[in-house]
């Protein structure tokens, strides 16, 4: 024997439970890694198996339901079982993952991939449901009808594993003493078997270690009428493989052979005749529970309230639920900074690690548990099965607006930060539709803008209602998150009927049965994707800050400098204990403001007036929102910088706020900031993209810089004009 | 062949159910449906309508299926 790794790749129908047997085979220590070039997740762990010499490595493969591929992931699957992708090896024994419950579709892709010729082993999973559902199947009559050895499991409640896994050891063992069996082939029409062959044969090149793979494939390369299919696009045989399939195609259509409904047809016809003698019903005439829970959670009124009453628990939940942590990184990443700055020497490094690395990160990091929390329950309701109900309750409306029903949950998720939005796009099939959802995501009104609208609304909003029962204050804020939807599903319908017109994918979806959520593999799949934000967007984040840190340093004016230290040193002749702490702390706030009023991030803030003051915005507020492209909360504390108050200042500071209302314009002597102003800033953080993490995760998500400078482009002319609307609108109405 | 007598799926109300029949056209959304399980001679069952009377839930071949009544549309039954 040889001392080769030996590898078992997991596949199935999407939510037949494969996700849960792999857990169980690998006792959920796994790596996930994306397959070169393209976001499509590559789980690899190993079996779990006590006093096992060799290791056996276990790829979970994404869930697919043909071999006819029409996604990114079906095309994985595709090209790794027919030895096409050099990145990963072909398997030695497939592990097909079936839903007992529904064998007939399960057995589609199964069969498929047997006459593929790769040994297999079949799983019977839910086989508990499909007892209760008075489903019971014949393995042994299963396994001699299809050459594969069968067992069943109800992998969430652990049964079966055991067996399993003794089953692929054995397998994995006995394979070169006992061959695969090879499954009957499909009975097709004898014209069609020639042809067939024909096309076969120019597909042998190609399918160098897989020449027992070409019959199928052949038979599908004739079928698949868009001829998408990853074997027209290789550069040998492509040509040559159209020329073919069209001659062969009217070849058939005058023989009355309906090439692209026949292996369809002919495999159910197949599936139906191993089914007649192996599956035997009791039909039970109670509704199981996942019906009548369906008649609750799908139906046209309770379904639609129970839909929003979920969020509204979700929403509530992350705002007070993340509340303690986030202000416990917040300080902790404060005690960071401050021990840093205190072991390193005073300077120019100093300042780099603390003010550029330390707090820079340290902004994004603050939303961690907001954003771990989401992934929480979008995995949580993944788990249970309700997602599928949401987009079948949702979709007539995500329809409208040239998006689906799965769309629905990023761009909700994206109300509370659009990072764990963007990631969750990944269910959306259809490209075109993935990339007008994550272009609109961060439209949606995070609760990063939450200390901006506070800041303005609580300095410029005056404290009177509307008829005596809406406060001003509420209404503004009630009208900044109405804009951020309105105009989100309204760019989206823009980019589906213009830029990403695309074709039109059908939103074709199954509803799988509900499932008690297991907890530990919730945990672990909020994890995995927060680790991958970390890691992922992390490198980008970081960069970005040690740059915005440094165009809020440099350059450096000697002359401010030297007068710093010089009052620095009067003070401490003149004054001792208190008052000298208090002086310099003063001192500090108005060297600090002066500091970054020459640097370059100050310059370019002055720079922009012209550009900026269409929307009565001053060279200040520009200063703010050069700073606040780190993380839009950032404009706070940068306003406070501004104004010589310090940065640890708040939303709340009763300083800043009584500052921003004293600012007045130098020309006309009037209060700088109105309403007006206030509002029209407040418009400008609801439409533009200031958030460098989105940036970073787009990047990652569609593996070009060119969508999220797109992003970053339209979202700061939509800004642009938003504010010009409001505020020379609202001038020429006389406010 | 296109009989008269067939109606497009999505005419069904709940809880009726029919045999396909055909398809109206050729393309990718057919041949996925027939993947999943959806060829000549299958039964299927209207389960429900969604809040806005679309998309449609479909019981065939023991499991639950959306689609939206464009792509229903396209799929030719007779009423049982």
């Amino acid at each position: 024997m040889s001392t080769r790794q030996l590898k078992i790749a997991l596949l199935g129908n999407p939510n037949s439970g494969k996700t849960s047997i792999f857990n169980a085979l690998t006792g959920l220590r796994y790596t996930t890694a994306n397959y070169p070039g393209v976001t499509v997740e590559k789980k690899t762990g190993y079996l779990a198996v006590e006093g096992a010499k060799e290791k056996i490595a276990v790829l979970d493969l994404p869930g697919t339901y043909s071999l006819v591929p029409r996604s990114l992931d079906e095309e994985i699957v595709h090209d790794i079982l027919l030895g096409f992708r050099l990145d990963t090896e072909t398997p030695d024994l497939l592990v097909i993952v079936m839903d007992a419950t529904n064998l007939e579709r399960n057995l589609y892709l199964a069969i498929q991939v047997l006459e593929t010729g790769l040994p297999a082993i079949f799983v019977l999973n839910m086989w508990d449901l499909a007892k209760s559902n008075g489903i019971t199947i014949d393995l042994k009559k299963l396994e001699s009808w299809t050459g594969a050895a069968c067992v069943a499991t109800a992998a969430s409640k652990n049964q079966g594993i055991r067996e399993l896994k003794h089953l692929i050891n054995k397998r994995l063992k006995d394979l070169s003493t006992t061959p695969h069996k090879p499954i009957p082939a499909l009975q097709i029409p004898a014209v069609l078997e020639q042809e067939v062959s024909e096309v076969g044969k120019l597909l042998e090149p190609v399918l160098t270690n897989r020449k027992e793979a070409a019959r199928g494939e052949a038979l599908r390369l004739i079928g698949d009428i868009g001829m998408s299919s990853p074997f027209y696009r290789v550069e040998t045989v492509s040509a040559k493989l159209r020329k073919q399939v069209v001659e062969c195609r009217k070849r058939l259509d005058a023989a009355g052979i309906e090439w692209d409904v026949v292996e369809n047809e002919c495999r159910y016809r197949q599936i139906e005749t191993i089914c007649r003698d192996v599956v035997h019903f009791q039909t039970s005439e109670k509704f199981t529970v996942s019906e009548r829970m369906d008649q609750i959670l799908t139906h046209r009124v309770w379904g639609l309230l129970f839909f929003m009453a979920i969020m509204g628990v979700i929403f509530q939940s992350i705002f007070t639920w993340a509340e303690f942590p986030m202000k416990a990184l917040e300080s902790a990443i404060k005690n960071l900074g401050s021990f840093t700055g205190g072991i390193l020497p005073a300077g120019q490094l100093n300042s780099l690690v603390v003010d550029g690395m330390i707090a820079g990160v340290g902004n994004v990091v603050v939303f961690l548990p907001q954003i771990f929390l989401l992934f929480f329950f979008i995995a949580l309701l993944e788990d249970f099965g309700y997602m599928a109900r949401a987009a079948f309750v949702l979709d007539r409306i995500m329809k409208k607006v040239g998006l689906n029903g799965k769309a629905f949950l990023p761009l909700l998720s994206s109300f509370a930060c659009a990072v764990p939005g963007v990631m969750a796009t990944r269910t959306i099939e259809n490209r075109s539709d993935r990339l007008a959802t994550i272009l609109v995501a961060p439209l949606m009104s995070c609760s990063a803008r939450l200390p901006v609208y506070a800041l303005m609304i609580g300095a410029f909003i005056p404290a009177g209602r509307f008829y005596g029962v809406f406060s001003y204050k509420a209404v503004t804020l009630f009208s900044l998150y109405f804009l951020s939807l309105l105009t989100g599903l309204g760019m989206a319908a823009l980019f589906r009927r213009t830029l990403l017109k695309g074709n039109q994918t059908p939103f074709i979806f199954e509803l799988p049965p509900y499932r008690l959520p297991n907890i530990k593999s919730v945990l672990r799949t909020m994890w995995d994707r927060g680790k991958e934000f970390i890691y992922r967007a992390g490198t980008i984040i970081f960069f970005i800050s040690v740059i915005l840190w440094f165009l809020a340093s440099y350059p450096k004016d000697p002359a401010v400098e030297k007068n710093y230290q010089a009052q620095r040193q009067q003070l401490s002749v003149t004054l001792t204990g208190d008052a000298l702490k208090t002086e310099l702390a003063n001192l500090e706030r108005t060297v600090s403001g002066d500091r970054l009023k020459i640097s370059f991030a100050g310059r370019l803030g002055q720079a922009i007036e012209p550009v900026i003051e269409p929307l009565g915005f001053n060279w200040k507020i520009g200063i703010g929102l050069i700073a606040s492209f780190a993380a839009r909360e950032v404009l706070v504390s940068t306003l406070a910088i501004v104004y010589n108050i310090g940065q640890d200042a708040d939303e709340k500071n009763v300083d800043l706020i009584s500052a921003l209302q004293a600012e007045k314009d130098p020309v006309t002597g009037k209060p700088a900031y109105s309403p007006l102003v206030a509002i029209s800033l407040m418009v400008f953080f609801v439409l533009a993209c200031q958030c460098m993490s989105t940036l970073a995760i787009v990047r990652r998500e569609t593996n070009t810089w060119g969508w999220p400078l797109f992003m970053f482009t339209y979202m700061t002319i939509l800004a642009w004009v938003g504010s010009f609307l409001v505020y020379q609108g609202g001038r020429l109405l006389g406010f | 062949m296109i009989n008269t007598q067939y109606i497009a799926l999505s005419e069904l109300k709940v809880n009726e159910s029919g045999i396909i029949r055909d398809y109206r056209s050729k393309g990718p959304v057919p041949y996925r449906l027939r993947e999943l399980g959806l060829v000549r001679g299958t039964r299927v069952l209207v389960k429900r309508f969604a809040p806005f009377e679309d998309p449609i839930e479909l019981a065939v071949r023991g499991y639950s299926l959306s689609l939206r009544k464009e792509d229903a549309a396209h799929i030719l039954v007779s009423r049982l």
